[in-house]
């Protein structure tokens, strides 16, 4: 098999062949016409040469092309099963570089990348004309799958040292994989096969070890091994997650909340950072000192924040970035991060609940009417209340609606089902209640056909022989863990005397309350692909059901709702490096991206915005973006995280790592082991004699072209009369 | 100076009258013969008649003298009345020229303007006509394409130089040859044997020559073949690849000139010699003429020819 030490050059040089084809067909361009008598013997004497014509210029272009070749071929350095002339058995290199979010931990002698790059350069030095080898990015893991490897080492190199570190999440295992695909590829068979890591192997880049192909064979093992893992420096504490907002029922120029949460990252002793909140509406840096004390994990903070004066309604009611940072420790990008301060807005609720005539009092109020009175206690209230009745419910009713409550399930039909996934799927917060006076409840089929409930729930409800008090369930985030401290004694008020039963486990993460006895009371979920939420109440908000309407428990547990979905509807303006947002707002054109004042980045690219508000491509760096219309007129911030487990640089367990790679392959250990105990060879001897080969088999081809374009010219001896008839005819006569 | 010398074709193109030009050649001609004791065209012998005083005694055959010891002169058919009928091809292939004009002297331009082969021929057959009506043989030319398309009568009249002068000068020259059918129609209108002088490139198949010249033979006629070419198609010394367009509506060729030189030269010849067996084969005269050549050392050539074909008789 015939190789080239640059096949790109070797490319070229084929594509040259082209030229002395070109330059045959240029030469037969029509010429200024010769005016000819004797044409009858012109013919005839075309008719005798033709063939022999014919045959010399497909000689010619043939010997001129294989001119062309041949030097082409000489430059880019070719070899003849260059392993099996040295007696060495021909490589497959596939090189996985952790590229990903991990690898821009600072290092002693760099970033983890760069020293990646060394490891994976070292290696691909090591090898020899003929030898194959691929590489594959974790951040590009699906890049170059079932391909074979390259015999291009030099544009291996160029590859190599063209990386750079990515904020995006890289999937090691992923790679691997890929890496596992080229290695089997029929172009591989009969080569010694190697798999080369070249990650540090921090947390964020195995990813807690996902599942690796097992590609492992009995005749052609493939070997595996890693690069020696560097030594970390240094503690790295990340924030893990800010959160802004207004407080609940707050007026519009209530000072926000800014809740961070730092997050140990890698080592145990004590360390300090000090949290700074940005924003371009905030009047000053505001600024916590916190502490994390040996063994302490994380820890959530709450720093005061000042919005500028004068900023005025407008800027008010567009989201605003806000960035909390802290000082840059070993893993530098996890120590910025952003998030979007929703509008100041009113969130708007519609409640879907049948109009009775009842009259007045306590006991002839609907569950539309609790609801409501629970959501906007206050005056002026800040939730938008729309009553309406369920006959009249459709898309447009839900279109400006952050929250909808459907106290009336049961006279729903399908169409409206379907209106409620897809206001969930784009992020609206829907609350299902049972209708208080109904003892049969077939929508529990819709609630798992159309919104994804994941557990079946009895069609009848069930009354309690004896009334169960409700538990609150200790969540750190979710719908109450804002009054985690009070819910004990809210939640303990309330009982439960009638019920539909759902068979979820009441330690499921989805249970927000529960009633031990009466199972499930209320549940949280989203389905699947639906950035909105989905809460089902197994009771009604009637007293017949329950006495939570009755005490005070009622109206906290409604804001804790409503807030909850003032949250989601701000939490669209937020996506992850390396994802596709979808933009819940219409309009938008593109994300241009602007530092923590708001001023536009130079040089780096506006991230477009196509057609369903859905970016046109994925997010390559962390920060904030100002959403423009197509005026370019500002729409509000928008802002990108890293993933904290994806830059999570506190080092895998070794002898984990050994058996999660063991599935592929034969473990070697590190490259530099490997290095030493097997020798490659470098000698390029046959591939410069097959290149001294070609070279003087082309400079014999060129001789030969220019004596058969001499004879084939059918030129004339300089100094050479013509030679013609007449003469011949006049000695004849003469004789 | 020699005669030829003033009968090169640049010479002669650049003599604007065409009547000039043919009177030219003729003078040459004639000078060249170096006072040849045959003024004209016709060899046939006809009779003997007995010597009375005041014949010219170079008409005198000695031979019949020694044996019968009487004085008698020889006479020749032609003496009387002999026919020249002057055939000249104007088919498009005669358009064909590469001689370019002097420049300069009698104060012509030279331009595109080319010696053809047609003018060489009409040239050639002016002055046999020019010759032949000098010692009053009669004379008529023709020019031939498809079929003969102008014509004078044959005559030996006063004033007749001018028909002559006239239809060789005015013709166009286009169209296919046909040897065949031309020379049916003259045969058709010349009921007397006569030498007829065919001017043409003969660029056409021999066989067809062949067949013309056998319904010539065999209506007893004497026949010379002018064959003009120009030096072009003689040497083919092109070298460059070009499309070779026919004058005749032959397809355009795209021809490798130098790689078919060689080839066309030996088709050439191959088609000379074939021609000149058929001419030879009737025992008629081929004189093969240079259009980038004196026309009168040709001619000249052909009248010595048939002087020495005759071996010193006397008219």
């Amino acid at each position: 098999m015939i190789g080239f030490a640059s096949p790109g050059l070797a490319v070229a040089g084929a594509l040259c062949v082209a030229v002395p084809v070109l330059v045959h067909l240029m030469l037969r361009r029509r010429r200024r016409p010769y005016e000819w008598a004797a044409m009858d013997l012109l013919r005839e004497a075309i008719r005798r040469v033709e063939r022999r014509r014919r045959l010399e210029r497909w000689l010619l272009l043939a010997v001129r092309c294989l001119v062309v070749a041949l030097a082409a071929g000489a430059i880019a350095g070719p070899f003849i099963g260059a392993a099996v002339a040295s007696g060495r058995r021909a490589r497959t290199l596939a090189i996985v570089v952790d590229d990903g979010a991990a690898s821009n931990e600072r290092l002693q002698d760099g970033t983890a990348l760069s020293v990646s790059v060394a490891a994976a350069r070292a290696m691909v030095d090591g090898l020899a004309p003929g030898d194959r080898v691929a590489i594959v990015r974790s951040t590009r893991p699906g890049d170059g799958a079932g391909e074979p490897g390259s015999m291009d080492v030099s544009g291996s190199v160029r590859r190599l040292d063209a990386l750079s570190s990515s904020e995006v999440a890289g999937d090691l295992a992923a790679a691997i994989a890929t890496a596992c695909t080229v290695l089997a590829h029929p172009e591989a068979d009969g080569t010694a096969r190697e798999l080369f890591v070249a990650s540090a192997m921090r947390e964020g880049s195995v990813r807690a070890f996902a599942a690796l192909p097992a590609v492992r064979g009995e005749d052609a093992p493939i070997r595996v091994s890693v690069m020696p893992t560097p030594a970390a420096t240094g503690d790295n504490v990340r924030i893990s997650s800010i959160r802004a907002e207004r407080p609940a029922g707050a007026t519009s120029d209530a000072a926000p909340v800014v809740k961070v949460v730092v997050e140990r990252d890698r080592g145990d002793a004590a360390v300090t950072r000090t949290v700074r909140v940005l924003g371009p509406n905030l009047a000053s840096p505001g600024e916590r000192v916190v502490t994390l004390s040996p063994g302490e994990r994380a820890r959530e903070i709450a720093v005061p924040v000042v919005e500028r004066a004068g900023i005025g309604d407008a800027a008010r009611a567009r989201p605003c970035a806000v960035i909390a940072t802290i000082e840059a420790d070993a893993q530098p990008i996890d120590d910025t991060r952003a998030t979007v301060l929703a509008a100041s807005e009113r969130i708007r609720a519609v409640i879907v609940d049948r109009r009775t005539f009842d009259g007045a009092g306590i006991d002839r109020l609907s569950q539309g009417d609790w609801i409501a009175r629970a959501l906007a206690p206050s005056d002026p209230p800040a939730v938008d209340i729309v009553l309406m009745d369920p006959a009249s419910f459709d898309a447009r009713s839900c279109a400006t609606a952050d929250l909808v409550v459907v106290a009336q399930p049961h006279v729903l039909g399908d169409a409206q089902w379907r209106v409620l996934a897809a206001f969930v799927e784009r992020g609206g917060s829907c609350i299902v209640l049972p209708a208080a006076r109904e003892r049969v409840h077939p929508w529990t089929r819709a609630m798992r056909d159309v919104l994804g409930m994941p557990w079946p729930a009895s069609v009848d409800a069930s009354d309690l022989p004896v009334p169960a008090p409700v538990e609150a369930v200790r969540r750190e985030s979710g719908v109450l863990s804002a009054i985690m401290a009070e819910l004990p004694q809210l939640a303990g008020a309330v009982d439960v005397s009638r019920t539909i039963r759902v068979e979820v486990a009441p330690t499921d993460a989805s249970v927000v309350l529960s009633a031990p006895g009466a199972g499930p009371v209320v549940m949280q979920w989203s389905p699947a692909g639906a950035r909105g939420s989905v809460t089902l109440f197994a009771v009604a908000m009637d007293p017949a059901w329950t006495t939570i309407p009755l005490k005070p428990f009622m109206v906290p547990l409604w804001q804790e709702i409503a807030a909850e979905a003032r949250r989601r509807a701000g939490s669209g303006l937020q996506a992850t490096v390396g994802s596709v947002a979808l933009i819940d707002r219409p309009g938008i054109a593109e994300l241009r991206p602007v530092d923590f004042d708001g001023a536009p980045l130079v040089g780096v690219r506006s991230v477009p915005v196509g057609a369903g508000g859905r970016t046109v491509a994925a997010f390559d760096r962390a920060g904030t973006y100002e959403m423009v219309d197509s005026r370019g007129d500002p729409r509000g911030a928008f802002a990108v995280t890293v993933e904290p487990a994806a830059a999570s640089v506190r080092p895998s367990d070794p002898e984990r790592a050994s058996t999660w790679l063991s599935t592929v392959g034969t473990v070697m250990g590190s490259g530099a082991e490997r290095e030493g105990n097997e020798s490659t060879s470098t000698d390029e001897g046959p591939a410069t004699a097959i290149a001294a080969w070609m070279l003087v088999a082309c400079l014999a081809m060129a001789v030969l072209e220019s004596v058969l374009a001499r004879r084939f010219s059918h030129a004339r001896p300089s100094g050479s009369g013509p030679v013609h008839a007449t003469v011949r005819i006049a000695a004849g006569r003469a004789a | 100076m020699r005669a030829e010398q003033y009968l090169a074709p640049e010479t002669l193109a650049q003599l604007g009258p065409f009547e000039v030009r043919a009177k030219r050649i003729a003078e040459g001609v004639m000078s060249g013969m170096h006072r040849s004791p045959y003024q004209g065209l016709a060899v046939e012998f006809a009779e003997h008649r007995q010597y009375v005083p005041g014949d010219p005694v170079r008409h005198i055959d000695w031979k019949v003298f020694g044996r019968s010891d009487k004085l008698y002169l020889k006479r020749f058919q032609q003496e009387t009345n002999l026919d020249v009928h002057l055939m000249v091809d104007a088919s498009g292939s005669m358009r064909f020229g590469t001689l370019g004009l002097k420049e300069g002297w009698g104060g012509t331009k030279a331009g595109n303007v080319r010696w053809t082969k047609f003018d060489h021929a009409t040239a050639a057959a002016a002055a046999m006509a020019f010759m032949a009506l000098s010692q009053r043989d009669r004379v008529s030319v023709s020019m031939f394409g498809s079929g003969i398309s102008a014509s004078t009568r044959c005559s030996n009249a006063q004033g007749h130089w001018r028909a002559v002068v006239q239809c060789l000068s005015t013709h166009a020259v286009d169209g296919k040859a046909d040897l065949g059918r031309s020379v049916d129609e003259l045969l058709a209108r010349t009921p007397n044997r006569a030498l007829v002088m065919i001017a043409s490139d003969f660029l056409i198949p021999v066989t067809q020559v062949r067949d013309a010249l056998a319904r010539l033979r065999h209506r007893g006629h004497d026949v010379v073949l002018l064959r003009t070419l120009d030096r072009a198609e003689l040497r083919f010394e092109i070298d460059e690849e070009a499309p070779f367009e026919g004058l005749e509506g032959e397809p355009s060729m795209e021809v490798d000139a130098r790689a078919v030189r060689d080839a066309y030269l030996q088709v050439l010849d191959e088609d000379e010699r074939a021609l000149e067996r058929v001419v030879r084969g009737f025992g008629f005269d081929l004189v093969r003429l240079d259009t980038h050549d004196s026309v009168g050392p040709a001619l000249a050539a052909l009248l010595a020819r048939r002087e020495r074909m005759l071996g010193g008789s006397v008219r």
